[in-house]
């Protein structure tokens, strides 16, 4: 039974090429997207900073909307049980050795 | 999750056999895990979706013992009572690093730049960790990846291709169509005062009669929304969605088997002549920093490529062609599906 301030969620988090994935069954009923994300982000292995050190910034796309959630959104208006968020970085090459 | 008991150590030595001192490493063991991984699918020991828990063990020196490494050891444990897989590492691992604190030791002073070292990897066994973990609002529980392995002949694909640049024995087969690299050369032309680059999505196929996988790319899908210079490319989360909307479309369950980008020389050699250009190390095998801060983010797969067009001038483009070997980034080979003669393009392609 879930707590009062937790709401049960099975969803489903993936890296952009799909090679991590993570199941998150409970949200603190409060939380936002920029929350899971910065939580996520070293539980899934996720870089966090480029080569030269800087932070990296990720977007979660709702699939089932194909919209990037802002992160100040709160998770339990934003999502419903069973949805697929992809963590999604900007991210640099550049042809500097 | 990968488990680590030891504490590892590097010691560099300069040219003359001096010891540079001890510095502890942290090592990144997920490319390693991936590679044992993936090679136990290859052959055929587990299955595509096979996630048990992998474990590093140190394979010391045969002359002097711990703490001296000649490698390590990935074991991927077998489902229950299954067999265990295991495939092992040298040093070779460590070498990213090593170059990383000779830099240092170049800033301090206690190497010359250009001087030659040597080093060596130690470990140390440790306590288990006593430092409570982190309380987390969120509990990720690792979700199965299914790798969507197709049947495939190899043989079949390998008699309808032609080779490209250095194979090594043990990397997995990647097919590329020819249109593929046209499209890419193409792209990089239309645009020769900015990088362009791409996603390469495809197929990954299963010849249980070869005990090997190999990818088939289908399409180069153009980063839509990414921002670029003369020597850099951004992809945004933007990009990322775009290909994931192309993908749907398209309707042929294809995956991200990895990205292509163009290093434009008329930029990073603007004084130097086509001859220089040709055989420039920076349009040779390279792949800068960033890319591999990249492809490690994205493309962490053991199977995940990249290939970079090297945009001599506006008529004359080389390929250099990326891949996890034995959990580093290598220069490797690849096939061309309906290959044409040259591999250089010269002249507007359309």
């Amino acid at each position: 039974m879930a707590n009062a301030a937790t709401l049960e969620m099975q969803l489903h988090i993936s890296d952009v090429s799909g090679q991590k994935s993570a199941y998150v069954e409970k949200i603190p009923a409060d939380s936002t997207v920029a929350e899971l994300v910065q939580d996520l982000l070293p539980q899934m292995h996720l870089s966090d900073n480029d080569s030269t050190g800087r932070p990296l910034v990720y977007q979660a796309l709702l699939e089932r909307e194909g919209r990037h959630l802002h992160g100040s959104e709160k998770l339990a208006e934003a999502v419903e049980v069973g949805d697929h968020l992809v963590l999604q970085p900007n991210i640099d090459a550049a042809a500097r050795p | 999750m990968t488990e680590i008991t030891y504490q590892y150590a590097m010691e560099l030595t300069d040219a003359r056999g001096a010891s540079l001192g001890l510095a502890p490493l942290q090592v990144d063991f997920e490319p390693a895990g991936e590679s044992a991984r993936f090679d136990a699918i290859r052959h055929g020991e587990f299955s595509p979706g096979h996630r048990a828990p992998l474990a590093v063990e140190p394979l010391w020196v045969e002359q002097t013992g711990p703490p001296h490494l000649q490698g390590f050891r990935v074991r991927v444990a077998g489902l229950g009572s299954g067999e265990a897989s295991y495939s092992d590492f040298t040093t070779v691992y460590f070498a990213d690093q090593a170059r990383q604190e000779s830099y240092r030791l170049v800033d301090q002073g206690r190497l010359t730049a250009g001087e030659r070292y040597t080093y060596r990897v130690t470990a140390f066994p440790t306590e288990p960790a006593t430092t409570p973990e982190t309380v987390r609002r969120f509990q990720a529980q690792d979700a199965p990846r299914d790798l969507a392995l197709r049947r495939g002949t190899l043989g079949d694909f390998l008699r309808r291709a032609e080779p490209r640049q250095t194979h090594t024995e043990g990397d997995m087969p990647v097919f590329l169509p020819q249109h593929v690299l046209d499209e890419a050369v193409a792209q990089a032309q239309a645009s020769p005062e900015h990088e362009t680059g791409g996603i390469l999505v495809g197929h990954l196929r299963q010849d249980p009669g070869a005990s090997e996988v190999f990818a088939e790319v289908t399409a180069h899908i153009p980063a839509v929304g990414a921002e670029a210079g003369p020597t850099s490319l951004r992809f945004t989360a933007d990009t990322w969605t775009h290909v994931r909307s192309v993908l749907k479309l398209r309707g042929r369950e294809e995956c991200f088997l990895g990205w292509s980008h163009a290093h434009l020389m008329e930029v990073l050699c603007a004084k130097c002549p086509m001859e220089s250009r040709r055989v420039c190390p920076l349009a040779v095998g390279f792949f800068s920093p960033s890319d591999r801060a990249l492809h490690r983010t994205v493309f962490p797969g053991a199977h995940q490529f990249a290939l970079v067009v090297n945009l001599l001038d506006r008529d004359h483009a080389t390929y250099s062609f990326f891949g996890w070997r034995k959990g580093r980034l290598e220069t490797r080979g690849f096939h061309v599906l309906g290959a044409r003669k040259e591999v250089e393009i010269h002249g507007d392609p359309s």
